[in-house]
């Protein structure tokens, strides 16, 4: 399953594609298509998006139980992704010298 | 309090330079509608907002926006490794080089620096929702006029992604005005009809 905002957008149609030419609204539609199934990051992103919906509606269930079920496996995820990709945070470094977080083991998310 | 980990919001992988390219982009990392300012407008303005719904939008979007500035500066710095000087010249990047040579620094495509007056803080809420729903919008038609441009799948794929965010910050916005609107119309007289 790929992660999908389906609260895209409740102004008119046109107002994701109002654009002349049709280039960036094509019917590769407005999702990116890089499948973040499972990965930490699609996690991340679906607790970003869950996030902001409760934060304009802080009363619906469904929406908070997603949230919570979501949040209550991140941690796991964090770790797994921690042992293939380093130290998320300096916290996250292991106990041995050098300093795991600013070691040139482990590039910068730019540089990857 | 902000806290650093070390992964980009969505990926960044580009392969091939493309300075010219580049030069474009800058300006959604220091120009009037990119995600400096976006970031610096609803973390600055969530400090006068009225209802907890208002305060967390604000919050929250200002912090992914920071997220958003990190992956433009990557996509820069991506599009100008590895540049030879023939490149630099023919491209139209070498006004940027000369100044900053392959820096990552907070301007527009035309070199203009970030300029503060591009944000608003009004300390109004109907006044500061209001802009930045235009704001997101503005936004959302820079990456509309970096797709028109961008050819590379590597660039396009994250561009999207980012447009994608402010259609929604957009949506978002929008509920959090009319959340404020209904609450107006409850407490003040003659605003309009009470519930």
């Amino acid at each position: 399953m790929i992660y999908r905002n389906s609260e895209c957008c409740i102004t008119p149609e046109e107002m994701q594609c109002n654009t002349p030419s049709n280039e960036c609204c094509n019917n590769e539609g407005t999702t990116p298509d890089i499948d973040m199934t499972g990965t930490f990051s699609a996690m991340q992103f679906a607790m970003t998006d869950l996030n902001l919906y409760l934060d304009t509606h802080p009363n619906d269930k469904e929406a908070l139980e997603m949230f919570n079920k979501i949040s209550k496996t991140l941690q796991s995820a964090r770790y797994d992704y921690i042992r293939k990709n380093g130290p998320l945070m300096a916290g996250d470094s292991s106990a041995d010298t050098p300093f795991e977080w600013a070691s040139s083991k482990y590039k910068w998310p730019w540089e990857r | 309090m902000f806290l650093y980990e070390k992964k980009l919001i969505y990926p960044v992988k580009i392969k091939n330079p493309n300075p010219a390219l580049a030069k474009f982009i800058i300006s959604q990392y220091g120009g009037p509608n990119g995600e400096l300012g976006a970031s610096l407008r609803y973390l600055s303005q969530r400090f006068s907002m009225p209802t907890p719904e208002t305060k967390a939008i604000l919050n929250d979007i200002g912090n992914e926006e920071l997220s958003h500035l990190e992956m433009v500066g990557t996509i820069v710095y991506q599009l100008t490794r590895d540049l030879d000087s023939q490149i630099v010249k023919e491209s139209g990047f070498g006004d940027y080089f000369m100044n900053h040579s392959t820096g990552v620094y907070p301007a527009n495509a035309t070199g203009v620096p970030f300029d503060a007056t591009a944000i608003a803080v009004t300390g109004d809420v109907v006044a500061d929702l209001t802009e930045d729903l235009a704001a997101e919008q503005k936004a959302r038609v820079v990456y509309d006029n970096i797709l028109r441009l961008a050819d590379d799948p590597d660039v396009r794929d994250p561009i999207k992604f980012l447009r994608e965010r402010e259609i929604v910050h957009f949506q978002r916005f929008g509920e959090a005005l009319r959340l404020i609107e209904d609450e107006l119309r409850t407490k003040v007289k003659g605003i309009g009809i009470k519930k």
